[in-house]
């Protein structure tokens, strides 16, 4: 699976990408209702404007939930993020021993570039 | 209203097969199709509905219809993931009143454990976008749910692990189940770790297998030599992360539960045996809180010490063994939660199992994935 293959079906997420190759962290917010959404999409979830603009964000939240998959050979973390006053996201804890995470730890947005993958927002305790 | 319009379950039928590596899928779907038809005492030709939920190759019901030579005149090919047979029956009764059709069948079948399912994401899908680069197994999306609910309410791994326990309780009395061993709430605690919080006896089985049943209207009912069992409320619900603002520990069950008894008029008391969607521990216990067996938050003592297990607690529970021991063909097993209902309403249950005075029974399912998007169909049925 190639990441660049969902990105290009998905030309209306194009400035997220954009902004991430940069190394920086954008949400779509609404003109028309002001308020932001996860995942990205072209057409406000919460009023169906297209009026967006991609705000840069500082990518800092806290684990709203976790859980930790042990059947292979390295854990890894599966989570949702509450972003401080923005939505709640899924994406993975990196970089962190995953005995010592808890909800409400703070953490704060990384871009890992990877050539099979799109280089999604993942997060690091801060 | 479905209680007015009147519709009758009369045939069902789950396919005997655990592991089924020298049969095609098609061959289950009709071998169930005619195991339900047997069931209620009819033949393919007075079948005038179809419905089916994707899980069957090719054109899907086009396919299927023409496979088995149906003469259709209404079919239904919503696809809601495993809640998606339970809709169906709801769907089916909607049509009879409307008078579309008059003896719909519904099948599911799968061989997800003798041919492994090869998932080729589709790339126009939105959300996958944003979670295909992630490291996650369905398994680890689910105890998000699992992590959040103990956050929240004090659940703890050993209640969920009594969900296992009476499943395993129900399960050793069924010749079919897979598996067949009592557990305890230790041997729950026991098993590896898969996707912590959850363990591995956590998880349902991979079967294949399949399952039909047959809905038609009153005076067909009436005219067949078998216990009647009516549809008397439906619902159905879809919930999704909400653009941000995701609720991990409560399901589109609160949705299709609240319609389901308002048409039927009853409430859970009154509910006699409860086959609830059983893919993890944890899918019940949402289940069972939203449903409104308990309030939100106290599903983790509603389970413990054995309330589930038939002839011990207060609401008997997938007495076939469900899911998590039993079978889950087609990694989507909404009909088994149908068929196990309809015998505990017949008195058709294993007699160890076999709830007394079995009057009125609801099944619910969860389609796809509780934690970022799925749906849930709730039926209540009562015997006539
Ligand atoms: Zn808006």
């Amino acid at each position: 699976m190639n990441g660049t293959d969902f990105i290009a079906h998905s030309p209306e997420t194009k400035p997220f990408w954009d902004a991430a190759a940069r190394g920086r962290f954008v949400l779509p917010r609404c003109r028309q209702c002001d308020r932001t959404h996860w995942y990205p999409r072209g057409i406000c979830p919460h009023c169906l404007s297209k009026a967006l603009d991609w705000q840069e964000s500082p990518g800092e939240g806290e684990i709203h939930s976790f859980s930790v998959n042990r059947m292979g050979d390295q854990p890894y973390v599966l989570a949702y993020v509450a972003l401080t006053k923005g939505p709640i996201m899924l994406t993975n804890i990196v970089d962190a021993d995953p005995d010592t995470l808890s909800i409400g730890a703070k953490v704060k947005v990384v871009f890992k570039p990877s050539p099979e993958q799109a280089p999604v927002p993942l997060f690091v305790l801060r | 209203m479905i209680r007015d319009e009147q519709a009758y379950i009369v045939g069902a039928y789950e396919h005997p097969t655990r592991k089924a590596p020298d049969k095609s899928v098609v061959q289950l779907h009709a071998e169930c199709a005619a195991g339900a038809l047997a069931d209620a005492g009819l033949t393919k030709d007075d079948v005038d509905g179809y419905f089916s939920a994707g899980d069957e190759p090719g054109f899907r019901p086009v396919s299927m219809v023409d496979y088995l030579n149906l003469k259709v005149r209404h079919c239904d090919f919503t696809d809601i993931g495993g809640s998606a047979p339970l809709q169906h029956i709801s769907h089916a009764a909607q049509a009879i009143a409307a008078g579309k059709c008059k003896v719909a069948l519904v099948t599911l079948a799968g061989r997800p454990r003798s041919a492994p399912i090869n998932f080729h994401p589709d790339v126009t899908q939105p959300d996958l976008l944003w979670e295909r680069p992630l490291r996650q197994s369905l398994l680890d999306i689910y105890a998000l749910c699992a992590r959040r609910h103990m956050h929240e309410y004090g659940t703890t791994s050993e209640q969920l692990a009594w969900i296992k326990v009476a499943a395993s309780h129900h399960a050793q009395h069924n010749p079919h189940a897979m598996l067949r061993k009592v557990v305890t709430t230790q041997d729950v605690l026991a098993s590896p770790m898969v996707s912590d919080p959850l363990h591995r006896l956590d998880c349902c089985v991979i079967s294949d297998g399949g399952g039909a049943v047959v809905v038609t209207r009153p005076e067909i009912a009436k005219s067949l030599n078998r216990p009647r069992v009516k549809v008397i409320g439906a619902g159905e619900g879809i919930q999704g992360q909400s653009a941000g603002g995701v609720e991990l520990t409560a399901s589109a069950a609160r949705q299709s539960g609240a319609i389901a008894f308002a048409e039927a008029g009853v409430n859970p008391d009154d509910i006699r045996y409860a086959s609830i969607y059983d893919s993890f521990t944890i899918t019940v216990l949402i289940a069972l809180e939203d449903l409104g067996f308990c309030e939100k938050g106290q599903g983790g003592r509603f389970v413990a010490d054995g309330n589930l297990i038939s002839g011990v607690g207060r609401l008997p529970f997938n007495t076939d063994g469900g899911g998590l021991c039993s079978n889950h063909p087609a990694m989507r097993g909404g009909i088994t939660k149908v068929i196990e209902a309809v015998r505990q309403l017949r008195g058709e249950a294993h007699p160890a199992v076999q709830v007394k005075d079995c009057a009125l029974a609801l099944a619910h399912g969860t389609g796809w994935l509780m934690g970022t998007r799925h749906s849930s169909a709730t039926l209540i049925m009562e015997r006539e």
